[in-house]
This record gives C-alpha cells, structure tokens and sequence, in this order.
C-alpha cells in the first residue's frame, strides 16, 4: 500500500512537467487512472507518460496552442533589420548584466566591519593524555 | 478547430473513436473498452489517451460532458460527436480499402508459390 502510494506521489511529480494548460484540464484524471493501476502497470504508466510529456512540449497539444500562434508573440522591430539589430541590443545587454553579476558575486567582504576571531583555549592535559605521549615517544624510541 | 478529417487516424485516436462509438465514457472506462475490444493486445496509457483526447476534443470529434454522481461528486465523460462519427466511418471505409488490396495481393502471392 505505501508503494502505491509512493508511486501515486511520483506520478504526482511527474504531471508537474505538463504545460500548465494541459495539466489543469487533464491532471486530475491522470492522478485517478493512476490511482486504479496495478503495481504491474506503473512502468507502462512512466514511460508512457514521460514521452507524452515530451510530446506534449515538442509538438505542442491544443491546450497549449494558444501559445504557439504566431500572433502570440509581440514584435519587437517593424522590418527583420531592426528587429535583428534590437535582438542584438538585448541579447548583448543580458549576457553583459548576467557577466557583470558573475565577476560582482560573491560581493566583497565589509572593511568596516571588524571580524570576530573565537578564540577556543586548547582542552586541559590530563595524566591520561601525559601517558599516551609518553608511550608514542616509546614507540618512536626516544 | 484542428482539421483531422483528412487525415488518417493514429491507432490510439481510432481506438478511442471505437471505444466512444459503443457508449459515453469516463478516462478509465476508455482504457478498459480500448483493451476490451483490442482483445488486450493494445493497452493506452493515461499519457497517450489524454494527449489524443486533447486532440479530439480540439478537433471536434469528441465533445465532453460533467455528468453528477449521486454522491455529489462530478465525472467527465467523453461522447462522440457527429463529427466524430462521420470521420470514424471514412476511416473504416479506408481501413477497408487497404485490406481489401492487401487480401488480393496476398491471394496472388500465394497462387504463384503453390
């Protein structure tokens, strides 16, 4: 039974990898089939999840379709040379921003602040640890 | 609406087609009539058959309703539409087709061996 339910939960996991679209309306009644499957059956039910999935981001579904409409994206450029030359513009821009936050990170320690050094007194010889010196020096034939 | 009229059913979207043709249905009534009817040797995966459902139903093959359960809980079932019907019958027609040459084919490939 916690099998089951552990694999329940997985397969939870695994719909999270749907397009939101597709999960809202068909998420649900995955989870219920997959409630009823036999221990036998989850493979074929991975699997064949997993390359829907995939299918489902590559070859688009109509529950995402909305977003693979050309009329989905907003134009950046009226004619392809400026729109290359604003692509330009902004790619330049971010990988610069990404390039200056690598060199800046991480920031540089505070000067002003002064660190604070513990300082930890060694532990207290003790006639035991007096004997175990003694008897390395012994063994090094001091 | 996706244009699939023209095109040839993909196996799971004619099983469903099948399926929907005896009765309405919910997702796992689907599976069992699909393994049911394939006499088991073509077992959907809930992956598959709500990809193609998406499809069908984006397609207008397949329309869907919220039917009540006397608990007060709700359960989608799927029904075929008139659409649906009609591209299902051409799909049988060309099915039909295929297998009337392949029979014909075949019969002649056995006379030359004999």
């Amino acid at each position: 039974m916690s099998i089951q339910r552990g694999l329940l939960s997985a397969y939870g996991l695994l719909l999270q990898f749907y397009p939101p679209p597709f999960r809202k309306r068909f998420g649900t009644e995955m989870l219920e089939l997959a409630t009823a499957a036999e221990l036998s059956e989850w493979p074929r039910i991975f699997s064949d999840t997993g390359i829907a999935i995939l299918r489902c981001w590559f070859e688009g579904s109509p529950s995402t379709a909305v977003l693979t409409e050309p009329n989905a994206y907003v134009s950046i450029g009226g004619s392809s040379v400026r729109s290359l030359g604003l692509g330009f513009v902004l790619s330049t821009t971010i990988i610069v921003g990404l390039a200056y936050i690598g060199y800046r990170w991480p920031p540089p320690c505070s000067t002003t602040r002064p660190l604070l050094i513990e300082v930890v007194s060694p532990p207290q010889a003790t006639a035991a640890t007096a004997e175990v010196r003694q008897h390395s020096r012994d063994r090094r034939g001091e | 609406m996706i244009e699939m009229k023209d095109r040839p059913l993909s196996p799971a979207s004619l099983h469903i087609l099948l399926a929907l043709a005896e009765s309405n249905l919910h997702g796992y009534g689907i599976l069992q009539s699909v393994k049911r009817q394939s006499g088991g040797t073509f077992k959907l995966g809930p992956g598959t058959l709500y990809a193609n459902l998406d499809r069908l139903l984006a397609g207008g093959l397949v329309s869907e309703t919220e039917r009540r359960l006397p608990g007060g809980e709700t359960r989608r079932e799927y029904s075929l539409t008139a659409s649906g019907e009609k591209v299902l019958r051409s799909e049988i027609r060309r099915l039909r087709q295929v297998v009337d040459v392949a029979r014909t084919r075949l019969g002649s490939l056995d006379e030359r061996r004999a």
